[in-house]
């Protein structure tokens, strides 16, 4: 593979994209042999970045033989075009340019578009529709933040430079390293995060709206109502309360144990209210630890082009919104499209079993970089380059922050970007229309 | 897999100035011993330890033997006879540097076991500055003196756990910049500039870190040069 424009490069600031925490302190020197050496980078992104010739897709298929980029796409153009109604699925992988033209796609041949956020983070925007969100950036935390609570979320594994790099250990401008800060973690059960925090809270699991609730109430009206809630003594609530309030900059950051629990948007939502009752008393905010590097980006282009964030119908002929009815599993279980496009995501892997037998009867267009199972049963592959290491790009943090994707290396040959797949189906599917 | 990481601890301040020895593993102690013309110089703690006297006869049967203070006693009891054992180790050294001891010109390596730190550094650091021989320390302190030398005072890392989060790097408490770094997804430490305040060990979630020291680590490091040495 042809190296990018110097034959030893090293690219300074690189942005890493694998998850939310979007690190953009990382080097890549790349030397002749084209042996790569990334510093800084924890060990997903060192892979992704290191391993990226790696079960490549890099010639385009229709029903399991290689075919040309044009076939391929005029065989997706037809398929979305003939479709009553197509869903278009994936999005959390890519730039925000290539999520653009993914809703406009949707638009045109009126499908439904969504994003990995409806088996992910839904029900925290749910929330954040009901009650509003007192949110700050992970740069605030790291200046400022004193106690920093991670509830229901495992960043030593997921997140792994996030308590480096923006929280716990991380010396700020008014914060001096990890012991200039109070860290709590609330989970189900031991993790690797909790042997380093200063507190671990173990509750019952599916308890987090009790909890939150009887939070408030302690907060708000000095008692409430049992000896034991969740599990955990209401002694220990009320000095964890006491704790929130006394803080000059306390951060809850949630995860997955919140969002798919029992009463997951009720629970967030709870939360948010929670953090919003505390800011009486001091500064609070509370942030959602989001999974892929551009799941965020997805969520802000399309509440700026459709005005909704996710699970957006375009059916009618005007942006319809209602999670529930049309998001991509409330959707397949009901087994009500005809054609769905999976791109920068594998559905296959995580969905039900019942949507993803539904996937296999439907014709269905993978555009991804990697074979995955959901590019084994697909009808049509189309190999893409990786956005943030092949391609440029924007991507959001999981603060909201945007931040410009760089290119290492350039793409296999004859493979196109995602934004230019998608935009050559628009111009196929115009051609048709 | 797990790495062993070498950590030249020393214990005076006065060795903090000198140039300092490199940490050895027991592989290269073992290409040394092979590869040179050595000689073992054993001292009088091995008239405390048994288990040392034992270590010491073992190496014993690869290269020759000067012993000092007495400690020919416990090496005669397990059958090694010793080129010599009535000098102390003072003597030796000032043989060494004279150059005109007959037993001295057959070697070019001297390697120390058995005494106490603050007494061979003395000696280690006058064959430094005036001999031609090369010296190796495999006694349980680091001795920066020494060309080179073998320490039980060692950071382990756990390659398989360590995820490259950076935690550490985060914590570390050194003034100097880049005693830790995470490169290709994996803990990269420069030893000799770490002061072993085992402040990484205790923010590493995933256990990935361990400071390891003392007599058991000792023996595993010359159990170790015994293996190679015999294989």
């Amino acid at each position: 593979m042809k190296l990018f424009e110097f034959s030893t490069a090293r690219v300074e600031a690189f942005v890493c994209p694998f998850c939310g925490a979007l690190c953009d302190d990382i080097f890549v020197e790349i030397d002749k042999n084209e042996e790569i050496k990334v510093e800084n980078a924890c060990i997903l992104g060192t892979s992704k970045i290191r391993s990226r010739n790696h079960g490549r897709i890099l010639k385009p298929r229709i029903d399991g033989r290689d075919v040309d980029m044009n076939e391929a796409i005029e065989k997706a153009a037809e398929i979305l075009v003939s479709a009553k109604k197509p869903l278009l699925y994936g999005f959390s992988s890519t730039s925000c340019e290539a999520q653009s033209a993914g809703i406009e796609l949707a638009e045109l041949v009126g499908g439904v578009v969504d994003c990995t956020a409806s088996v992910c983070h839904g029900p925290t925007i749910l929330a954040v529709q009901e009650v509003g969100f007192p949110t700050v950036t992970l740069g605030e935390v790291k200046n400022r933040a004193d106690l920093i609570i991670y509830w229901g979320c495992n960043p030593m594994n997921a997140h792994p430079r996030h308590m480096s790099r923006y929280s716990a250990f991380q010396s700020g401008r008014f914060r001096k390293g990890r012991l200039d800060r109070r860290v709590i973690l609330v989970d189900v059960r031991p993790t690797e995060s909790s042997r380093i925090v200063d507190e671990f809270i173990q509750i019952k699991p599916n308890s987090d709206f009790e909890i939150f609730n009887a939070m408030r109430a302690i907060l708000n009206y000095g008692d409430c109502r049992g000896d034991v809630i969740g599990g955990i003594p209401k002694e220990d609530l009320v000095k964890l309360v006491e704790e929130m309030k006394s803080c000059q900059f306390g951060i809850i950051f949630f995860g997955m144990g919140l969002t798919h629990t029992y009463g997951s948007s009720g629970s967030i939502r709870e939360a948010i209210l929670l953090t919003r009752d505390l800011n009486r008393f001091t500064k609070f905010a509370i942030m959602p630890m989001r999974g892929h590097y551009n799941v965020t980006g997805f969520n802000e282009v399309c509440t700026w082009q459709t005005g909704y964030p996710y699970a957006v119908d375009f059916t009618r002929g005007y942006p319809w919104y209602n999670p529930g009815e049309i998001d991509s599993n409330s959707l397949l279980l009901a087994e009500d499209v005809d054609a769905m496009l999976v791109i920068a995501a594998d559905p296959a892997a995580h969905f039900p079993k019942r949507s993803v037998d539904y996937m296999k009867k439907i014709p269905l267009i993978v555009i991804d970089p990697f074979e995955s199972l959901t590019s084994t049963i697909a009808d049509v592959v189309i190999p893409a380059a990786i956005s943030g290491i092949e391609v440029e790009g924007t991507a959001y943090r999981m603060d909201g922050i945007p931040i410009k994707l760089k290119k290492i290396f350039d793409p296999p040959e004859g493979v196109l970007s995602d934004e230019e797949i998608l935009n050559k189906i628009i111009k196929k599917v115009k051609e048709i229309l | 897999m797990r790495r062993y990481i070498f950590l030249p601890k020393s214990y005076k301040q006065s060795d903090l100035q000198c140039e300092r020895a490199v940490c050895i593993t027991p592989q290269e102690v073992a290409d040394i011993i092979k590869n040179s013309r050595a000689v073992l110089i054993t001292g009088g703690v091995l008239l405390e330890n048994p288990k040392l006297a034992e270590y010491a006869a073992k190496i014993a049967q690869h290269i020759p033997v000067i012993a000092t203070g007495a400690s020919s006693k416990v090496l005669l009891n397990q059958g090694v006879k010793p080129l010599t054992c009535v000098f102390t180790l003072q003597h030796v050294t000032h043989y060494f540097i004279d150059g005109e001891w007959e037993i001295a010109k057959k070697f070019d390596t001297a390697i120390f076991l058995g005494f106490k730190p603050y007494y061979v550094s003395r000696f280690l650091s006058a064959l430094k500055h005036f001999s031609n021989m090369t010296t190796l320390s495999l006694d349980e302190f680091y001795q920066p003196n020494a060309h080179y030398s073998m320490t039980a005072f060692v950071m382990v890392i756990d390659e398989d756990r360590c995820t490259g989060c950076g935690d550490c790097v985060a914590v570390c408490r050194t003034m100097a910049k880049g005693v830790l770094r995470v490169v290709d997804g994996r803990l990269a430490v420069r030893p000799d500039r770490c002061i072993a305040c085992s402040a990484c060990m205790t923010a590493c979630g995933m256990n990935a870190i361990k400071m390891e020291r003392g007599e058991r680590l000792h023996h595993v490091l010359l159990d170790e040069i015994i293996r190679l040495l015999e294989r």
